[in-house]
């Protein structure tokens, strides 16, 4: 066996496993114990085949290769020229990089959004402003007999959440693990969940809202009186509503697939509260974005006390409701600095063809889209192998990356990039 | 690789159908190959020096852990997503490794155990521990259960 790395941290996912252990060989990484497939590619072929190794410039239409100190010299120029220039995605870096971040947005009066925000960062802010709590993984673990699964499917998004932390591990007071837990599924299709869940609610899209008022119904001694909510008859409702009631401890992890629109969320809200009113513990987890989408609003609340995001041309700053979206569509960007996302891959295309017009700098160490169509591409190490930082996993728990192995040859991080372009600005 | 078939088996025999093994065709003995009715030596063709390297894959992709013919499990890599839910929820396993017990993955050092997951794909190390390989057998199917892939399937 080569030299081994424990409890290496991987960044594959906001669960942010922090049991891994890396087998190294002559510099190298030989073998990867416990990362599921979804993180596996930061260990492997990310780290060679997309890998980025030189900053690019695009010169006469062409992609070229600059030197580093090139690179950050023609960034802080076009900073400087630009009107309107915006720090935009941040989920998938360290804390530390978003802290710089937010000081350079501050220093160039820029506006900063988080990739994020539409999903996790609406949610945490809502849930937060209520009070409703999110519970600890390990919490979880050692006390949840009763996780809802709403919307989501954790088999394909956090691949090791049922195996680690949910449905299957014994704890203090699970020690018959799955045998003390009951778990319920509600989605619009069959997933991979099924096979854990004792009722299965499929229901209509569009029709979550529905199915979680029947619910708060029944949970505050009302009766329903039609047949079917929701495609899914009264009786599993009750008997849902029931387990519900009689649980010590409940988690309602929800994702994608419950849509976070104001009335969908206020429903969720008035959920949580009516659970809680009657005295029955329930926790909610959200299950989006990238393994650090939760630093951000945390970072950008300690530094500026605003949660999602920040337009530092007013002061003090403001937030805006979809800030990226809006700034976009009003023509009020002039230059777009990426770090720690692909906005080219995952926003619609409609917002995609508004970048069009607009100079992009992306910080990244593969290559994307976005890199594809980018001005200025900055490589940068991967983060949790080749360099160190925190990230905050999705319970708020501040997790410590590890570097385990020397980045390429003058590659430097997230953090050391933005660093230089706060100092040589 | 997925679920090991006969046609892979097939493909690094002798190919001639000579019959010496008893066995109409190679693609008959590769069957039984398969099934573990025959064992590999049976093709004297196969141990002249010219297929050696052909002897030593098929070797290879034969090599079962043990008590893999007795449990009847299979567990196809392509399927596999590294959930780790095999490692966790097998009894056995939880009981010669805390930290499976409680969700974690395994030392790298414990050999008793029978699941790991290495470069994101479970592997059977042994089954020696295995409730339906070690008295009293019963007929567990826990692992099968929890897959939530189905790349674990028990064929009996
Ligand atoms: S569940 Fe997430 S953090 Fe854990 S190994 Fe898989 S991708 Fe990495
Ligand atoms: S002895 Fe070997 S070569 Fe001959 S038929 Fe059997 S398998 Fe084929
Ligand atoms: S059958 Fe039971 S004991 Fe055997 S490997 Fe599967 S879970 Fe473990
Ligand atoms: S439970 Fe299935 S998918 Fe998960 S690690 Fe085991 S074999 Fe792979």
């Amino acid at each position: 066996m080569g030299d081994l790395q424990s409890n290496v941290v991987c960044t594959g996912c906001s669960l942010l496993c922090d049991d891994i252990v890396v087998e190294l060989e002559n510099g190298k990484i030989k073998t990867t114990h416990h990362v599921c497939a979804r993180g596996y590619g930061r260990y492997y072929q990310i780290a060679f085949k997309y890998r980025l190794l030189s900053p690019l410039k695009r010169i006469n239409g062409k992609q070229q290769e600059i030197s580093y100190e090139d690179a950050i010299q023609e960034t802080i120029d076009l900073l400087k020229k630009a009107k309107n220039p915006f720090f935009y995605g941040w989920a998938s870096t360290t804390s530390e990089a978003q802290q710089k971040g937010i000081q350079l947005a501050q220093k160039f009066k820029a506006g900063i959004d988080c990739a994020t925000n539409s999903t996790t960062g609406i949610v945490l802010q809502q849930l937060n402003a209520k009070n409703i709590q999110i519970p600890q993984l390990e919490d979880i673990k050692d006390n949840a007999d009763l996780l809802l699964f709403w919307g989501c499917n954790p088999t394909a998004s956090h691949i090791r959440l049922l195996s680690k932390f949910a449905l299957l591990p014994r704890g203090a007071n699970t020690d018959r693990g799955i045998e003390d837990r009951v778990a319920i599924s509600v989605d619009i299709r069959k997933t991979d969940m099924t096979k854990f869940s004792e009722e299965i609610l499929q229901i209509e899209p569009g029709e979550d809202k529905a199915l979680l008022e029947a619910l708060i119904q029944i949970i505050q001694g009302k009766s329903l009186t039609e047949d079917i909510i929701a495609n899914i008859p009264r009786k599993t409702i009750y008997n849902v509503a029931n387990i519900i009631k009689e649980a010590n401890f409940g988690v309602l992890f929800f994702g994608n697939g419950y849509a976070k629109t104001q009335e969908n969320m206020d429903t969720l809200l008035r959920f949580f509260e009516t659970v809680n009113q009657k005295g029955i513990k329930i926790g909610a987890v959200p299950l989006d974005g990238g393994y650090n989408a939760v630093g951000f609003n945390l970072n950008l609340k300690k530094h500026v006390n605003l949660e999602l995001n920040a337009d530092f041309q007013s002061s003090p700053p403001t937030q805006t409701p979809n800030f990226l979206i809006e700034s976009l569509k009003q023509d009020k960007i002039d230059l777009l600095v990426v770090v720690g996302a692909d906005p080219i891959s995952n926003l619609p295309f409609h917002v995609c063809k508004l970048f069009a017009k607009i100079p992009i700098i992306c910080i990244d160490y593969q290559q994307t889209p976005t890199t594809k169509v980018s001005h200025i591409v900055i490589p940068t190490t991967i983060p949790g192998v080749e360099s160190a930082g925190t990230a905050y996993r999705l319970d708020y728990k501040p997790i410590t990356l590890k570097k385990i192995l020397e980045p390429p040859e003058g590659i430097y991080s997230d953090e050391e990039i933005l660093n230089a372009l706060l100092e040589q600005s | 690789m997925g679920r090991l078939n006969a046609f892979q088996i097939y493909k690094l025999l002798p190919k001639t159908n000579c019959k010496e093994c008893g066995e109409s065709t190679c693609m008959a003995f590769a069957t039984k190959l398969l099934n573990q009715e025959r064992k590999l030596d049976e093709c004297p063709i196969l141990l002249e020096s010219k297929y050696q390297a052909n002897y030593e894959q098929l070797k290879e992709l034969l090599a079962p852990a043990e008590g893999a013919l007795e449990t009847g499990i299979t567990l196809d890599e392509d399927l596999c997503t590294g959930c780790g839910n095999c490692v966790v929820a097998c009894p056995p396993n939880a009981r010669v490794c805390d930290a499976c017990k409680g969700g974690s993955g395994p030392d790298p050092s414990n050999d008793k155990i029978i699941f790991r997951v290495l470069d994101s794909k479970a592997k059977i190390v042994n089954l020696k521990i295995c409730r339906r390989y070690e008295p009293p057998i019963t007929n567990c199917r826990i692992c099968e259960m929890y897959c939530p892939t189905r790349a674990i399937e028990i064929l009996r």
